[in-house]
């Protein structure tokens, strides 16, 4: 099923290690994928991508993950969270303050945000009010 | 038959504006993103009347483009009504020829990740992004989609462009060949850009994007491969030159040709290079 296909990557791209949230994902019978669809998730690429390719990214990953789709979904996880904290620091001055002023506890911040609030903003300022909201939540907790 | 069209991706951006001056006076037609010129309720922001104001003393012909309406979302996103309105305002604002999209899903599961997804080679994927897609048309006649510079492929990378042609048909659309992106995509999923281009639907193909892009940090991935990105903040590689310059007797239908740099990047050298690469497009058309 394309739909649980579009929402089990959306999801791998939120864990630390989406190549092996995707292998336990397509372990599990129950979830609704076809074999095709497990195959295509794992890396499955045909016989059209160079050998030489595939042998020189394969490196220290996993079996069932070929290394060029694994890095490939690391990279992107990477570039999805950079969009994220680029819409924060244009929809929200104050943390761009927080940045240049504390650069390494902005970071520490930024990752428990991304990590607890599940990405849904488009525009900056949608995404400052889930950060807003965060922190509040956050300072309000004993 | 005319020569397509040279044309300059606008960008809502002050430095990019001060930087490229002359280069814009120079381009035949401009490319605007409407969704970065629209608040959180796509409603237009200063930056929209500044442009749309631009582009309509300038007399030159525009196209809108688009990277986040997620054409091949299974779940139709719960803005898409809105989006779809704001730009079928724009469109009629601008006076845009045609609007292009993005393809790939960026939305699933009530998430959104701001970054269009591969999609596989499947019935499915060709009905959901056709019905995209003609809904799309209701905000303008001409619709397009654009190829990604993906950095994994769900299947044979290969069959890729079979997608294209399937969709193409289904929503009697054509495609913005970006050819950075099929440069980006063949590096990083290891096929051939000469394999891959020539499997394109090329009489689909009405508009093509040059740009460059950067390699990524090896820090970043525990194998400390780079992989190629489409950050528009480089000089056109000479691979993709060959690639416009083998295109160009190919694409008998196209009618636009795009050069883009985003404004993070822009500088003195940046447009100098911008530049250079715009000239040398005119030069590869005439």
């Amino acid at each position: 099923m394309l739909s649980e296909l579009q929402r089990v990557l959306v999801e791998a791209l939120r864990r630390p290690h989406p190549e092996g949230y995707l292998r336990a994902v397509c372990d599990d019978d129950a979830v609704p994928l076809t074999a095709d669809e497990r195959r295509w998730l794992l890396g499955a690429h045909g016989e059209n991508v160079c050998r030489a390719h595939v042998r020189n990214v394969r490196g220290a990953h996993g079996k069932n993950v070929c290394g060029a789709h694994g890095d490939g979904l690391r990279m992107s996880r990477v570039l999805v969270r950079k969009l994220r904290l680029q819409r924060l620091l244009r929809g929200d001055p104050g943390a761009a303050r927080e940045l240049q002023r504390d650069e390494v506890a902005f970071a520490a911040r930024f990752a428990a945000y991304d990590r607890d609030v599940p990405p849904t903003a488009l525009f900056p300022a949608d995404e400052a009010r889930l950060y807003r909201d965060y922190l509040a939540r956050a300072s309000d907790e004993p | 038959m005319t020569r397509p069209l040279l044309g300059v991706a606008l960008q809502p951006d002050e430095v990019f504006w001060r930087h490229n001056r002359a280069l814009i006076e120079r381009a035949e037609l401009f490319e605007v993103t409407p969704e970065t010129l629209w608040d959180a309720r796509c409603e237009p922001t200063e930056g929209h009347e500044r442009l749309r104001r631009f582009v309509q003393q300038s007399g030159r012909p525009c196209v809108g483009h688009g990277v986040l309406a997620s054409i091949g979302a299974t779940e139709r996103p719960a803005r898409r009504d809105r989006w779809l309105g704001a730009l079928r305002r724009d469109a009629e604002q601008f006076g845009c020829r045609w609007l292009s999209e993005h393809l790939g899903f960026a939305d699933a599961g009530g998430l959104h990740v701001a970054w269009p997804l591969p999609l596989p080679v499947t019935d499915e994927a060709v009905d959901v992004v056709a019905a995209s897609l003609r809904e799309l048309r209701a905000a303008c006649d001409v619709v397009l989609f654009e190829n990604n510079a993906d950095l994994f492929c769900l299947g044979d990378p290969l069959a890729q462009p079979e997608l294209f042609a399937r969709i193409c048909d289904a929503a009697d659309a054509h495609m913005l060949l970006d050819l950075h992106n099929a440069y980006a995509f063949c590096r990083n999923v290891g096929v051939a850009l000469e394999a891959f281009l020539e499997r394109l639907p090329w009489a689909r193909v009405r508009e093509i994007h040059l740009s460059g892009g950067s390699e990524s940090d090896p820090e970043l991935l525990p194998s400390r491969r780079s992989l190629r990105l489409d950050s528009h903040d480089g000089a056109v590689p000479e691979e993709v030159w060959a690639a416009f310059g083998s295109a160009l007797p190919r694409a008998v239908g196209l009618q636009a040709v795009v050069c883009e740099w985003f404004p993070d990047a822009m500088d003195d050298a940046a447009a100098r290079q911008f530049a250079a690469d715009f000239e040398r497009a005119r030069t590869m058309l005439c």
